[in-house]
């Protein structure tokens, strides 16, 4: 009988001390550098991903939201201020933020996720991207533009295309750092790159014109030296009669035949996903950094039709948005 | 000393065009005190604007020294001009105190990072203003903007007696002060030039002053010297003399046109 | 608390230097200087590539700051005093040109010194034994060497010259000074002030911003502003003082906003607010403390 009542006092105790645990919802500081749709949404997305999972704010989770104002100089106070205010994890959208609260935060164990980072490694974020266990208490989602899925997107645009040509700055880290990785992928589709330099805008024309007649499709990533002069790449492009894609789907009226970019809602998901691992137990140090992929494809019809190329309907059914008779046109429902 | 050659100064041009100076030929000793006096706008301070530097002239030349400074600039020329204004609010610094404003004075050129007010140099103030009979040396920390005009202007002429200038300018400097502190001023600025012998040229309205002050006397009127009196002329010199000479000025212009003497 | 409260004042320090390059030019010169909103970033610009690139010693890297900054502030001097450009227009052409020097010197718009041994990193290890506060204790040194510095300096002949040319340059125009010259060092002398200072705050965030010069004129003139309606002294000593105390309130202030703010239903996005009305409290507490003795009398 004793051991009876005591096990159930145990029990009560355990489930007590369960639910006062439980009770206490978690805080999680999201901040990001400025307002701004793409992060605005990128922060929904993070919120949704944790209602969505059984997170309901107020009871089970409590959010700190902040932002920088696009003023570098809040980061760290706001970061400090989470630190303050003893936040369980934190979330930083956009790479200022995500410096100023992997500084602050640096060896207490409060996780940091960052989101909107396009380059991490680069950005001292993390040492590894594949390897995530140096990484201390780092770890996030980056909108490094999606070589591969690129290459493979013009590959199927049609049969014939073989030869890319890159016009890039390699003075520019982020594009060396793009056109080293398409021509490692390259070879794994069946394609290969052929490369322009142009280490400024002045040359970029030059360099376009170099390609002309010597590849099937023009590639441009986001290289500022290169998208100031765009219009050199579309007239070379138009000159060859090939099509040209652009990572950058809000340039798609000015000639691209096709552009590609993120959804950063989405974005904001896959943040949220790895806020649920950490959340359920895992650690930063056991999470290697997510580069999204399935970017948004949009579809410039005028100028393909100005060199006499035809969309197959596959791609026309993944497009999002679509640029024809000099109007866009975005699917709706996103 | 001072050589003013053919010094002419137009302001604006065209319809607008303004003629301040005109065929102004000046020449001054070592050691003359010229008094210079006219009615408003007879270009007595633009004259002295030129000397000094602060206006360039449109043609002419001013030596100084035998030194050609017509195109040397204000900053430069001061380190051999020394210069009293009528605004007492202009010649001193406001938000700094008295002895800061002496220890401005106290050199003309070559400003080193030493200590501007040492304990000897803060000394030799109090000496000199104690000299001068100038009652600030009670209020050394003061800032200028505290003084009255008549302490502020008496300041300014400490000021100008801590360097031994080649020229000294005094552009109607006790003007804007009462008949009391207008007569220290008037003989701190005597004493000073006394002693150190300055080539000194007074620009006033005050007629008395004009003549009981200096060795020379010039009039002015509408940007030329109308009449020029020295030494022994200048002594015998009334004020009435002066009026008379005014009046006919204001009354008889196309005359003297036709008869520049 | 207390641990806001010592990052509040580690801020207020790093920033008070450049509010001191601003106190400079803005109150000693009578110079509005836009110029500062560039050079504080060309300050952490050159420290964060020199400590990136090439290992430069921590310290070594806040001198080059210092060198550069003066640079810009002679280039804002000469188009001021030579081509006769107005001063507001100089420092924003200044401005403007130091924005693309300094994505230049970046090479990105942005670098990170998270794996890098910054002064930060430097301090912590060599004053371990002080803790939380020895950040603080290295800054708040700094700092106030450089303040007491430029009180040395303003009392020499030379720094009274240069408080002359603001108050009354047609004086001192009359007493040899060449005024021109006055004008250009003392911008020189502000930014480069201004640089290091971006220097220290780029070492303490553990990253250097393209963006984060922005406001820097406005942040130094609160601290100037506030410091000066705190302390109402003429003298050189008790201005500089008076700046410091300003730079360390405002960033209290804004971290209190920060902290307690939800409260009244401020956000982090109500900042810029907070400064202005910091600012604003600050200007009107002479004219309130004045009303309030007048009305001994009849009004």
């Amino acid at each position: 009988m004793k051991r009876g009542i005591a096990g159930v006092l145990v029990g009560l105790l355990i489930a007590a001390v369960a639910v006062a645990g439980l009770g206490a919802p978690i805080r999680i500081g999201i901040c990001k550098i400025v307002e701004h749709p793409a992060l605005d949404a990128n922060e929904r997305g993070i919120i949704d991903a944790l209602t969505a999972a059984g997170y309901i704010e107020g009871k089970d989770v409590e959010y700190i939201l902040a932002s920088a104002q696009g003023d570098p100089n809040n980061a760290i106070p706001i970061a400090q201020d989470f630190q303050a205010k003893g936040v369980t994890l934190v979330v930083a959208i956009s790479t200022p933020m995500a410096l100023a609260a992997a500084e602050v935060f640096e060896g207490t164990g409060v996780p940091v996720v960052f989101s909107a980072v396009t380059d991490p490694v680069a950005a001292g974020l993390v040492l590894d991207d594949d390897d995530p266990s140096q990484n201390g208490n780092v770890t996030g989602v980056s909108d490094l533009i999606d070589v591969a899925g690129d290459l493979a997107l013009l590959k199927e645009l049609s049969s014939s295309i073989r030869r890319i040509g890159i016009v890039y700055n390699p003075g520019e880290a982020n594009s060396a750092r793009l056109t080293a990785i398409a021509e490692a992928a390259a070879p794994g589709l069946g394609l290969s790159i052929v490369k322009a330099i142009a280490d400024t805008s002045a040359n970029v024309p030059a360099a376009a014109q170099s390609l002309v007649g010597r590849v099937d499709a023009f590639y441009v990533t986001t290289d500022n030296t290169v998208v100031s002069a765009i219009d050199a790449v579309i007239a070379a492009a138009e000159e060859g009669n090939v099509p040209f894609l652009m990572a950058d789907p809000t340039s798609l009226r000015f000639g691209p035949v096709l552009a590609t970019g993120f959804d950063y809602y989405k974005q904001g998901l896959l943040a949220g996903d790895i806020v649920l691992q950490i959340l359920t137990g895992k650690k930063p140090n056991q999470i290697p950094v997510v580069y999204q992929t399935g970017a948004e494809i949009h579809l410039n019809l005028d100028a393909a039709a100005h060199i006499g190329l035809e969309f197959p309907a596959s791609l026309i059914d993944r497009a999002t948005g679509i640029f024809f008779g000099g109007a866009s046109w975005l699917r709706s429902g996103d | 000393m001072l050589d003013v050659l053919g010094v002419e100064k137009r302001f604006r041009s065209g319809a607008d065009e303004v003629l301040a100076l005109s065929g102004i030929d000046l020449h001054l000793d070592r050691g003359d005190f010229l008094t210079v006096i006219g009615s408003n706008g007879a270009g007595k301070s633009t004259l002295l604007h030129v000397i000094c530097g602060v206006l360039l002239p449109t043609t002419g030349r001013v030596r100084l020294g035998g030194i050609d400074v017509t195109c040397t600039p204000a900053y430069r020329r001061a380190r051999r001009i020394s210069r009293i204004v009528q605004d007492p609010m202009k010649g001193t610094a406001p938000s700094m105190t008295v002895a800061e404003n002496l220890a401005l004075a106290s050199k003309r050129r070559g400003r080193t990072l030493r200590r501007a007010i040492s304990r000897r140099r803060r000394a030799a103030f109090v000496e000199r203003l104690s000299d001068l009979g100038v009652d600030l040396t009670a209020r050394l920390d003061d800032p200028v903007s505290t003084l009255s005009g008549g302490e502020r202007q008496a300041l300014a002429v400490s000021m100008a007696t801590l360097s031994r200038p080649d020229l000294l300018l005094l552009d109607e400097h006790t003007a804007a002060l009462d008949p009391k502190n207008a007569e220290r001023i008037v003989e701190l600025t005597r004493a000073f030039v006394e002693e150190e012998a300055l080539t000194t040229i007074m620009v006033t309205h005050n007629m008395d002053q004009a003549i009981e002050l200096g060795n020379r006397l010039l009039m002015m009127h509408k940007g030329q010297i109308v009449h020029e009196v020295r030494d022994e002329v200048k002594r015998q010199t009334r004020v009435c003399d002066l009026v008379d000479l005014f009046s006919r000025r204001h009354v008889v212009d196309d005359e003297l046109l036709l008869d520049p003497t | 608390m207390g641990s806001i409260l010592i990052h509040a004042a580690e801020q207020g320090f790093a920033y008070g230097i450049a509010a001191l390059g601003v106190f400079i030019t803005f109150r000693i010169l009578r110079f509005p200087d836009l110029t500062v909103d560039g050079s504080f970033v060309t300050g952490a610009a050159i420290a964060s590539s020199l400590l990136t690139s090439m290992g430069v010693d921590p310290f070594l890297t806040l001198a080059a700051a210092f060198g550069a900054g003066c640079i810009a502030g002679m280039v804002t001097g000469f188009l001021h005093t030579r081509l006769g450009i107005t001063d507001l227009l100089a420092g924003v052409l200044s401005m403007i040109m130091l924005y693309s020097i300094n994505l230049r010197i970046m090479g990105k718009p942005s670098i990170s010194l998270l794996r890098v041994a910054t002064l930060s990193d430097v301090v912590e290890r060599a004053l371990s034994p002080l803790g939380a506060v020895a950040i603080l204790a290295v800054l708040a040194g700094m700092t106030l060497l450089i303040k007491f510095v430029l009180d040395a300096f303003f009392r020499t002949e030379f720094g009274l010259a240069l408080r002359a040319t603001g108050d009354n340059e047609a004086m001192i125009v009359a007493q040899g000074v060449n005024t021109k010259s006055m004008k250009v060092f003392g911008l020189a002398l502000s930014n480069g002030l201004v640089a290091l200072s971006g220097a220290l705050v780029a070492q303490y965030s553990g990253f250097a911003d393209v963006g984060m010069g922005v406001g820097t004129i406005v942040t130094g003139l609160a601290a100037v502003i506030v410091g000066g309606s705190l302390i109402r002294s003429r003298r050189i000593g008790w201005m500089t003082a008076s700046v410091l105390v300003g730079s360390l309130v405002y960033r209290v202030a804004v971290m209190f906003a920060l902290r307690y703010g939800y409260l009244i239903g401020f956000q982090a996005s109500d900042l810029k607010l907070v400064t202005s009305l910091i600012v604003i409290v600050a200007l009107v507490i002479p004219t309130v403390r004045e009303r309030l003795m007048r009305k001994v009398g009849s009004c």
